[in-house]
């Protein structure tokens, strides 16, 4: 399924960096890890990685602006944010520097595998191939993660043509549009997301966050 | 001199009486004069003036007796005359007897001396040896004398008459007198009456006018009045008691102003040693006191004269003022809400924050007097808890990583040992795995909690619909319900008005309770969410029939880390029902559980309504 994938893995946390090489293990991607920026700066430049998990905090250089270097040098790596903050404003930055997504601590192995692979899965996907809802979502997502956001705005809407009666199209729709710096627009996807399902989460926090801050700040593209 | 004031009033009256005596004895004086003068003239004159009439009377009968004699019947005739001579006499004597006039006298004894003559002359005719009687005899000897006795009488009745006549003038002399001075006497003594009753009222009312002078002057205040006594009488006496009442009261005053003085000079020395700033304010909105601490944190112009100021002249808060207006108005300790009962003031980029209550100040009566209004520096309260909230974060925030690690690591085990089919191993990691769930709760809601408490909490107010919520709520808990076999039911009553809330924060709530009602409540029991509205107030229940809340505990339940330890394990952080309120108090609403331990808890919250207008726009926008 996962084909000579690579992950790097960036905590100044021995432990996490341990414990996140272990469960990931499963995945059959190669692992490495980096005790800070400097040091993942120079194993990038010896190897290509697919997925990249980044701690914001880190000491030296820190995580936004080793982020921002990543997306001039590497565009392709796609990055997964590890915070242990919940504070919004660096999640955001993070997504508007071309984070796909991001984790909060603390997580369970199996959060950050399916995470991990998702990501993956969307490199293997083809515009060819998508037919399905859910597809074009996953194409949407990979189009975020390599800062085409036109293109992933075309995705979401043949989704959106696929099955209108489903929150998930709406709420990524609305995450480009505010991408795009686009507020209102933005939350009225998120509003329509919530009336076709009240209970959906990732639009209820969406709009909360961009109306104000809130608990948890973080954009949340759905899973 | 006259003793007592009741002696003054008969002293009044007695000379008032003696003068009717006076006037009583002399006008009978009068009367007595007027009727001695009647008496005299009766006695004097009446007696005298008819003897002489009788005499006349007799005179002329003898002078026709002595014709009857000449004329030849003598017998006849000297029996008339003997008859009225005796008659003469008779009335002669009794004339004599009545000499009272000067003059009356002489011709008594002249007529005594003439008649006599007459007698003589006459009773030559009667002797046997008598002459003939002839007329030149009769004219000669007895007719002069009996024309000069005639008129003798005559002299006489005259006399008394016109003495008579001046008598009965002067009795009216007497009369005009006696009227004269009976009026005279009176008019003096209805003066002299009318002045002893001035002088005597005046006596009497004097006195008591200057008393209740004075009982004037006291009433305006005056106490250092002094009542000159000027008699020993009741009055008098009156006097000396009224000085002596004036003066305790005096004493009683002075002693009250004394301990007023007391009681507020110790007030002042308590409200200016108090750290808390003190601003008294009367009805008329005047600072009627203000202490040094108040001075101090607003700033004010000490130079400048405060007492007596207008509250906006000295303050422009316009919202403390309404707050002050509405007091005194009311006459209630003004519901502040809790937005506005803190007052910051920047101090030179050094922000100090105030909390202000009012209190009114009420008389005995009811009667408004003021208001106070205290200012409570929390500036360092705000700032110890805003160290308490960042620390309380930074902590939980430092948990997450190593919390992290061990739950990954937990984790890992857990799949090796379920991979392994390793039981034992798997049972103990299931117990890690369990209390780092606890953890993991804890963490977060502190963190949530702080971050609430530090006011970083931001509630995005829109107008939802309850029951979407409640849906929203249920769905999201609808499999745990299925699963501990729990019947999870909602009544909504329907069409209920919109709320301005925060449709997440509102739901986290209701997700919280029916959790909390989850968690307590026994297999086949039942959950019932209600939501309806009573006034303007939208109420929302979550109603369980589990083991209920002991009373002991219900006062506390929505404090931090407050839990009921049932029988199985809770495994919420405590802090659950603390966000609650903090959130639901966000939203100008209530929140309160009523509870009987073993039958099950009913928790219940408010939210205001909006009004009806605000919810036509709404609907026209949809």
């Amino acid at each position: 399924m996962i084909r000579n994938s690579s992950i790097l893995i960036v905590d100044d946390e021995k432990n996490i960096r341990f414990t996140l090489t272990e469960a990931l293990t499963s995945l059959a991607a190669e692992i490495d890890t980096a005790i800070n920026a400097e040091e993942a700066l120079e194993k990038i430049k010896q190897k290509s990685y697919s997925v990249m998990l980044l701690d914001l905090k880190l000491p030296g250089m820190d995580g936004i602006s080793f982020l921002k270097m990543i997306n001039e040098i590497r565009p392709e790596i796609r990055v997964i944010i590890i915070t242990a903050h919940g504070s919004i404003e660096s999640a955001v930055d993070a997504m508007k520097l071309g984070a796909v997504d991001f984790i909060q601590k603390p997580f369970v192995p199996n959060e950050i595998r399916e995470l991990v692979s998702q990501v993956l899965e969307r490199e293997t996907l083809d515009e060819k191939n998508v037919q399905d809802y859910n597809g074009f979502l996953e194409l949407a997502k990979k189009s975020i993660g390599d800062h085409y956001i036109e293109s992933a705005i075309e995705f979401v809407k043949k989704a959106i043509n696929i099955d209108s009666k489903r929150p998930e199209a709406y709420n990524l729709l609305g995450v480009l549009l505010e991408l795009q710096h686009d507020r209102e627009g933005a939350q009225r996807n998120y509003r329509v997301a919530l009336s076709l399902d009240p209970s959906y989460e990732p639009a209820q926090k969406n709009l909360s966050r961009t109306t104000h801050s809130s608990l948890n700040g973080k954009i949340n593209l759905g899973e | 001199m006259v003793k007592s004031f009741q002696q003054r009033i008969l002293f009044g009256y007695s000379i008032s009486l003696v003068l009717i005596v006076i006037i009583l004895l002399w006008s009978m004086s009068q009367l007595s004069r007027l009727s001695e003068a009647s008496n005299a003239i009766l006695k004097e004159n009446y007696k005298s003036i008819l003897a002489a009439e009788n005499m006349i009377d007799a005179l002329e009968r003898q002078n026709s007796a002595i014709l009857l004699i000449i004329t030849g019947n003598g017998a006849k005739g000297e029996k008339q005359f003997s008859e009225s001579e005796s008659e003469f006499l008779q009335w002669f004597t009794r004339a004599k007897d009545n000499i009272t006039i000067k003059g009356e006298k002489d011709i008594i004894d002249s007529l005594n001396t003439a008649y006599n003559k007459y007698l003589f002359n006459c009773k030559k005719i009667f002797s046997p040896d008598r002459e003939p009687v002839t007329s030149i005899n009769f004219d000669r000897d007895i007719y002069p004398n009996f024309l000069s006795i005639r008129q003798m009488c005559v002299d006489l009745r005259e006399l008394n008459q016109n003495t008579m006549f001046t008598s009965s003038n002067r009795a009216v002399v007497i009369g005009n007198r006696a009227r004269l001075s009976l009026m005279i006497i009176g008019i003096i003594a209805i003066c002299i009456g009318i002045g002893f009753s001035l002088v005597v009222s005046n006596l009497v009312v004097r006195p008591v006018l200057r008393i209740k002078e004075a009982a004037q002057k006291i009433m305006e205040g005056d106490y250092d009045i002094h009542i000159a006594a000027e008699t020993s009488d009741e009055i008098g006496q009156l006097t000396l008691v009224f000085n002596e009442m004036v003066n305790k009261l005096r004493i009683y005053r002075d002693m009250n102003i004394d301990r007023i003085v007391a009681e507020r000079s110790k007030n002042d020395a308590i409200i200016r040693s108090i750290d808390d700033g003190i601003i008294v304010v009367d009805n008329e909105f005047r600072i009627t006191n203000i202490n040094p601490s108040a001075v101090q944190s607003l700033n004010l112009n000490i130079s400048k004269e405060i007492t007596g100021e207008h509250f906006l002249g000295i303050i422009q808060n316009e919202v403390l003022f309404h707050y002050i207006k509405e007091t005194v108005q009311s006459a209630a300790p003004c519901p502040i809400e809790d937005k506005d009962t803190i007052l910051t003031i920047d101090k030179g980029g050094d922000k100090q924050h105030y909390q202000y209550s009012i209190t009114p100040v009420l008389s005995k009566s009811g009667t408004m007097l003021g208001v106070v209004l205290l200012l409570r520096n929390i500036t360092k309260l705000k700032e110890i808890d805003r160290l308490k909230s960042e620390f309380v974060m930074a902590a939980s925030h430092e948990l997450r990583t190593p919390l992290t690690s061990i739950i990954m690591s937990v984790e890992l085990l857990r799949e090796n040992a379920i991979l392994h089919q390793n039981e034992n191993v798997e049972k103990l990691l299931g117990v890690i795995h369990e209390e780092l769930q606890r953890l993991k709760i804890l963490v977060n809601d502190l963190l949530d909690l702080s971050k609430i408490e530090s006011g970083k909490l931001e509630i995005n107010f829109e107008k939802v619909n309850i029951q979407n919520l409640v849906e929203r709520a249920i769905a999201l808990l609808k499999t745990q319900a299925l699963e501990s076999g729990v019947k999870l039911e909602t009544q909504i009553a329907p069409e209920l008005p919109l709320v301005f809330a925060d449709a997440n924060k509102i739901t986290w709530v209701l997700t919280n309770l029916i959790a909390n009602a989850l968690r307590y409540t026994d297999i086949e029991g039942h959950i019932l969410v209600q939501a309806g509205q009573i006034g303007s107030l939208l109420h929302v229940s979550v109603i369980d029939d589990g083991i209920g809340i002991p009373y002991e505990l219900q006062s506390k339940i929505f404090d931090k880390f407050v839990q009921v330890k049932g029988t199985r394990e809770a495994g919420g952080s405590g802090l659950g029902l603390s966000i609650s309120r903090e959130i639901i108090r966000a939203h100008s609403g209530t929140i309160w559980v009523e509870s009987t331990p073993g039958e099950g808890s009913v928790f219940t919250f408010t939210l205001p309504v909006i009004a009806t207008e605000q919810k036509g726009e709404l609907n026209d926008k949809e």
